[in-house]
């Protein structure tokens, strides 16, 4: 039975093992003890991307980090921080 | 009441009852005071304790001075009882963030409740004062660098003694402040809120008694705790994370863990405190925290100490959320505080929605901060008033996991808050709003959509000097975006404050034309830094944008009527209506274009598996 992470994500219990799936389409990303983030296909974009380009000041300081499925492309979050910066490992469950 | 037992329904009905004895208490304030900062914006709060200053309840008031004002109403308790001692007819007035305030313009007023001879609880009210004679007027102090030069800061002096103020006091108080007609006057409020609180629970304890007026405290406190320890337990284990950013790109890491029926927040891992006055109070962050976990886990349960014992924060000295004397923190509370207010939002809410029971509990960031500016000015009736911009108190509301967030809600924090009005501000300061409105665009893009915020624009109008002094606080939100979303959703604007300089204001008001943008006006305009202090002059108009709430799941997820109904109601433009959700709208009829918008929605996930970038560590 599938334990709900976030709106796109789920925890299961297969052959003995906690995985971490897409919720949508299922596709297997990692276990329950890594971060889900290495495991999806990501972009980054420029902070005007969340909205009118006049609402942000020229900065190339700050960036917006997408996260996606790599099989169905969902979004699964969207991360605010400066560029080179690691991926936050902002969710870790207890299988 | 029995005797050393109280039942169920009677600890629901007397909780009730002090909670409405601080209800009270808070509209003797708004009702007293003459700040729009008190009776419009509701920046204040009021709470009762028991004798050894553990809260028994906490007011619907700044959620953040719950906590906070606990450590004042024990410094005072440990401190003072001997020398000077505390006796019926005291009242101690306390802001020293370095033990309690979040920051000095948020003054404590604390009264010890006698029956008798033996103190049976506590009063305190907290409310944010116009000027504390700081370097900088209106409280913030932009320019400090140490705390010694953010103006007067007490650890606890007595203020009424015997019932009766005392002069020296006061005069000493008033002095330092540049509006002392205004901050007396809210001084007086929150000491009266006191003597209602003590009339108050006179009756109670005349009806019930001491003993069970006093194990009914305890039983509040109690119940709390074993309510919330009941709900944390039924959510799963694990740690949530959340990084946010001062505009100078110093860092705050939040590390929330729940095991059991535990909930352990550690900001191990925040940058060194500042040189500037960007830095929290402990008190400040402990109270974030607490503004977080009140509203989203605790709406059906007392505020008391109770919450208080379920929350464990660590947050290491030294950091802009703890710094060591003398670093200056006035902007703390609006700065790092609510970074930290708004990384345990994240937290929390993540980790609700990751249950199905409870995901529906979960919200985005609200309106993140109160990013704004103080205006000292001589107003038109010639006297010298100094106050706060607070139209940003109506921000949007974080989108949830089944809804979009307010339009224009108001804040976490604040529950009761209201945006002032403008015919108030044009009341008292010489000015005149050319425009205030919702922000198009400003709520964060998701399946459900942020709550916008807004903005407005003002000229000075019948000022006898010409200029006022404006101010600018909040050191978040201008370069890096908060008000973050949730689970694929974007957040919120980020904020802009402009200047139009040399502008042809004056000529267009003659003629009676409002100008809809300040773009719209001939003159220079020029995005203001919050490193500076502003000034506004005549032919001069100034602007502000305010932040809305961040958004929930995937845009692409979003029904296209909703995105429609949006663009027609000018919350969404159709530039983004386009390049976020994936909607085309026709250009003449208004309406979806069922086709293209199937297609752009394909085109954008295959963009997205096109990338095909992978992060390794």
């Amino acid at each position: 039975m599938a334990q709900r992470i976030s709106e796109s994500l789920e925890l299961v219990e297969q052959n003995g093992k906690s995985q971490i799936k897409c919720s949508k389409c299922k596709q297997v990303l990692c276990t329950a003890e890594e971060n889900y983030k290495l495991s999806a296909v990501y972009a980054e974009f420029p902070l005007s991307k969340a909205g009118p380009k006049y609402f942000f000041r020229p900065s190339d300081k700050f960036i917006l980090r997408e996260y996606y499925c790599p099989s169905c492309g969902i979004l699964f979050e969207v991360e605010m921080l400066p560029k080179g910066m690691q991926p936050v490992w902002n969710i870790e469950m207890v299988s | 009441m029995e005797k050393g037992k109280i039942d169920p329904i009677a600890l629901e009905i007397l909780s009730h009852k002090i909670w409405q004895i601080t209800d009270e208490m808070a509209r003797v304030l708004e009702r007293t005071s003459g700040s729009p900062v008190v009776y419009d914006v509701r920046d204040y709060m009021t709470a009762i304790y028991d004798t050894e200053g553990n809260a028994v309840m906490v007011g619907c008031g700044v959620v953040f001075h719950g906590a906070a004002t606990v450590d004042a109403v024990k410094y005072i308790i440990e401190t003072y009882k001997e020398d000077p001692g505390i006796n019926d007819g005291d009242v101690f007035f306390a802001n020293d963030p370095y033990i309690s305030a979040c920051h000095q313009p948020d003054v404590t007023i604390i009264t010890p409740i006698f029956f008798g001879s033996e103190v049976v609880a506590w009063a305190a009210s907290m409310c944010h004062i116009a000027d504390t004679g700081g370097i900088d007027p209106g409280g913030f102090c932009t320019r400090a660098c140490e705390v010694y030069q953010e103006g007067f800061r007490s650890p606890g002096i007595k203020i009424v003694e015997n019932n009766k103020i005392k002069k020296d006091v006061w005069d000493t108080i008033l002095n330092m402040v540049r509006d002392p007609g205004g901050v007396g006057l809210d001084l007086k409020a929150m000491i009266a809120t006191g003597e209602t609180a003590k009339s108050r629970i006179f009756e109670m304890i005349e009806q019930y008694g001491v003993d069970s007026f006093k194990l009914l405290c305890d039983e509040i406190i109690n119940y709390s705790e074993k309510k919330l320890r009941g709900k944390i337990s039924q959510l799963p284990d694990g740690t949530w994370r959340s990084m946010e950013f001062l505009d100078d790109g110093k860092k705050l890491l939040l590390s929330m863990t729940k095991k059991n029926d535990s909930l352990v927040f550690d900001f191990t891992g925040t940058d060194d405190q500042s040189i500037n006055n960007r830095n929290s109070s402990l008190s400040a962050t402990k109270g974030a925290v607490f503004g977080a976990l009140a509203p989203l886990l605790c709406y059906d349960i007392p505020w008391s100490q109770g919450i208080l014992n379920v929350m464990d924060t660590i947050v290491p000295e030294g950091t802009i959320l703890n710094p060591k004397k003398p670093a200056a923190l006035t902007e703390g509370p609006i700065g790092p505080a609510f970074l930290a207010h708004d990384a345990a939002v994240i937290t929390i809410s993540t980790m609700l929605n990751s249950s199905d029971e409870w995901k529906e509990e979960a919200t985005a960031s609200w309106n993140p901060s109160v990013s704004t500016q103080a205006f000292a000015a001589l107003n038109q009736h010639n006297h010298f008033i100094v106050t706060i911009f607070m139209d940003i108190q109506g921000g949007g509301g974080g989108a949830t996991p089944c809804s979009d967030g307010v339009d224009t809600g108001g804040m976490l924090w604040i529950p009761t808050t209201t945006m002032p009005n403008v015919e108030t501000y044009e009341l008292i300061l010489p000015i005149l709003y050319l425009f205030r409105r919702q922000t198009k665009d400003s709520g964060g893009p998701g399946k459900y959509r942020g709550g916008v915020g807004g903005e407005y624009a003002i000229v000075l109008h019948d000022s006898p000097s010409g200029e006022a002094v404006m101010p600018p606080y909040g050191c978040i939100g201008g370069e890096a975006a908060i008000g973050l979303g949730l689970s694929g959703g974007y957040p919120t604007l980020v904020k802009q404050y402009k200047l139009v300089t040399d502008s042809n204001i004056s000529h267009l008001l003659k003629s009676w034309n409002i100008p809809e943008y300040v773009e719209d006006l001939n003159g220079d305009v020029s995005l203001l830094s919050q490193s500076d202090v502003w000034h506004l002059h005549n032919d001069q108009v100034f602007y502000q944008n305010w932040f809305g709430g961040g958004g929930y799941g995937d845009p692409l997820e979003r029904e296209p009527k909703l995105v429609l109904k949006d663009v027609l109601n000018e919350l969404v433009s159709e530039e983004c209506a386009e390049l976020i959700y994936g909607v085309i709208i026709d250009n003449k009829t208004k309406l979806i274009n069922d086709e293209k918008t199937k297609s752009k929605r394909i085109t954008i996930i295959k963009d997205r598996l096109n990338k095909q970038n992978k992060y390794t560590i």
